[in-house]
C-alpha cells in the first residue's frame, strides 16, 4: 500500500465520497479508507451544514462544495466529474456514513481492474442479520421496484458501494438528483450493455447509518420519482 | 346559448388561439400543437353540443356522459401535474449543474 492507492503502477483510483451532515462519521470513514491506502478521496460535501466538509479537508480527502443541496444523485455526478478532471480511471463511490467497511473496497474495484467488469455493485449481504426486519422489506422493494420499472434486477438496488471505470461513469449521465440514482445507474449500465457485477459486502448497521439511509417516507418518494424517470424518459 | 356554454366556449378559443401562437412562436412542437388543439376543439364541440358525451359515455360502456367528462378531465389533470413536474425536475438539474459548475470552479479544500 501506498499514499496514492493500492496500485500505484496500475490506473488512479479515485474513491467519491457524497456527505451530507455527515459529521459524526465522516473522518473516521476517510480514516478506514486512508488505511486501506485509498489516499486519492474526494468527498462531496452537499451543502452540509455541519462542518462535514472542514473535517473532511483536515482529514486529507479533496473537498468540492456545494453551495447548496443537491441530494446523492447530484453529489455522486460532481464527485464523479471532480475525481476525472483529478486524472480518475477507476471510480469508487462510498457512503460517508458508515455503513461500508474500507476494507472490502478492493474486492469491489478488483473486477473493474483486472477488465473482467464494467460496473461492480457491493452487495450488503454479510452482517445482514443486523438489519432491521423493516429495511430489508424496504431493500426488497427497491429491487422490485428497480426490476418493475427498469427490467433490471440487482440484489441490492440502493447500495452506495460500487465501482467502474472513469469511462463507464463518464458514459452513465447521472440524472437522478436524489436517491433515485442508484437504480438509475442499474438501468443504464444494462442499456449501454455494460457487464455489471456483484460483489458481497460487509454492511455496518448502527442506529445513525440507519437514520441515514432510506425509510419508508424517503423510498415512497423515490419510487415516485422512479417512476417519474421512466416515464419521461418514454414520453420524451 | 347558456351563459355557462359561453365562457367555457371562450376558454376553448382562447385555448386555441392561445397554441396557435406557441406554435407559431415555435414554443411548441407540431405534435403538441395538435395534441392542444385537439384538445380544444374537442372540448368546444362538447361544450355546444353536450348530448355528444352521453353518447360517448355509452360507447365506452360509462354510465353518464358527465361522468365521462370528469374521467376525462382527470386524466387531463394528471397530464398536466406530470408535465409541471417535468418542468420542474428540469429546473432541479439545471440548478444542480450550476451548483456543479460553482463547485467544481472554487479552489479545492
Amino acid at each position: 500500500m501506498t499514499p496514492d492507492g493500492p496500485s500505484p503502477a496500475g490506473p488512479a483510483v479515485w474513491v467519491v465520497v457524497p456527505a451530507y451532515n455527515e459529521s459524526r462519521t465522516i473522518v473516521e470513514s476517510l480514516r478506514d479508507l486512508q488505511r486501506q491506502g485509498f489516499r486519492r478521496i474526494v468527498v462531496v460535501d452537499d451543502g452540509s451544514t455541519d462542518g462535514s466538509g472542514a473535517l473532511a479537508a483536515s482529514a486529507g480527502a479533496r473537498v468540492v462544495r456545494h453551495v447548496l443541496n443537491r441530494g446523492l444523485g447530484g453529489a455522486l455526478g460532481t464527485g464523479i466529474r471532480a475525481a476525472a478532471e483529478l486524472g480518475a480511471e477507476v471510480i469508487v463511490t462510498f457512503d460517508a456514513d458508515g455503513q461500508h467497511a474500507a476494507e472490502d473496497v478492493p474486492r469491489v474495484v478488483a473486477p473493474v481492474l483486472s477488465g473482467s467488469a464494467d460496473l461492480v455493485i457491493g452487495i450488503r449481504t454479510l452482517g445482514r442479520e443486523a438489519m432491521p426486519w423493516t429495511r430489508r422489506a424496504a431493500n426488497l422493494a427497491a429491487n422490485m421496484a428497480t426490476r418493475l420499472i427498469f427490467g433490471v434486477w440487482c440484489s441490492d438496488s440502493q447500495s452506495g458501494i460500487r465501482a467502474m471505470s472513469r469511462r463507464v461513469a463518464t458514459a452513465l449521465d447521472l440524472q437522478g438528483q436524489r436517491m433515485e440514482v442508484s437504480s438509475e445507474i442499474l438501468h443504464k449500465a444494462a442499456r449501454l450493455g455494460l457487464r455489471t457485477q456483484e460483489v458481497s459486502v460487509r454492511a455496518i448497521y448502527t442506529t445513525y447509518s440507519l437514520s441515514k439511509g432510506q425509510g419508508v417516507l424517503t423510498g415512497l418518494r423515490t419510487l415516485a420519482r422512479l417512476i417519474l424517470l421512466r416515464l419521461s424518459e418514454k414520453l420524451s | 346559448m347558456k351563459t355557462i356554454q359561453a365562457v367555457l366556449g371562450l376558454i376553448a378559443l382562447v385555448g386555441i388561439v392561445s397554441a396557435l401562437v406557441r406554435y407559431r412562436a415555435h414554443r411548441l412542437s407540431a405534435r403538441a400543437f395538435w395534441l392542444w388543439a385537439g384538445f380544444w376543439v374537442a372540448a368546444g364541440v362538447l361544450v355546444f353540443a353536450p348530448d355528444l358525451t352521453t353518447l360517448l359515455a355509452h360507447k365506452l360502456s360509462v354510465g353518464r356522459g358527465a361522468d365521462l367528462t370528469l374521467y376525462v378531465g382527470l386524466l387531463v389533470g394528471f397530464y398536466v401535474i406530470f408535465r409541471l413536474y417535468q418542468r420542474i425536475e428540469n429546473l432541479e438539474r439545471q440548478i444542480t449543474l450550476l451548483v456543479r459548475e460553482i463547485a467544481l470552479r472554487k479552489p479545492r479544500e
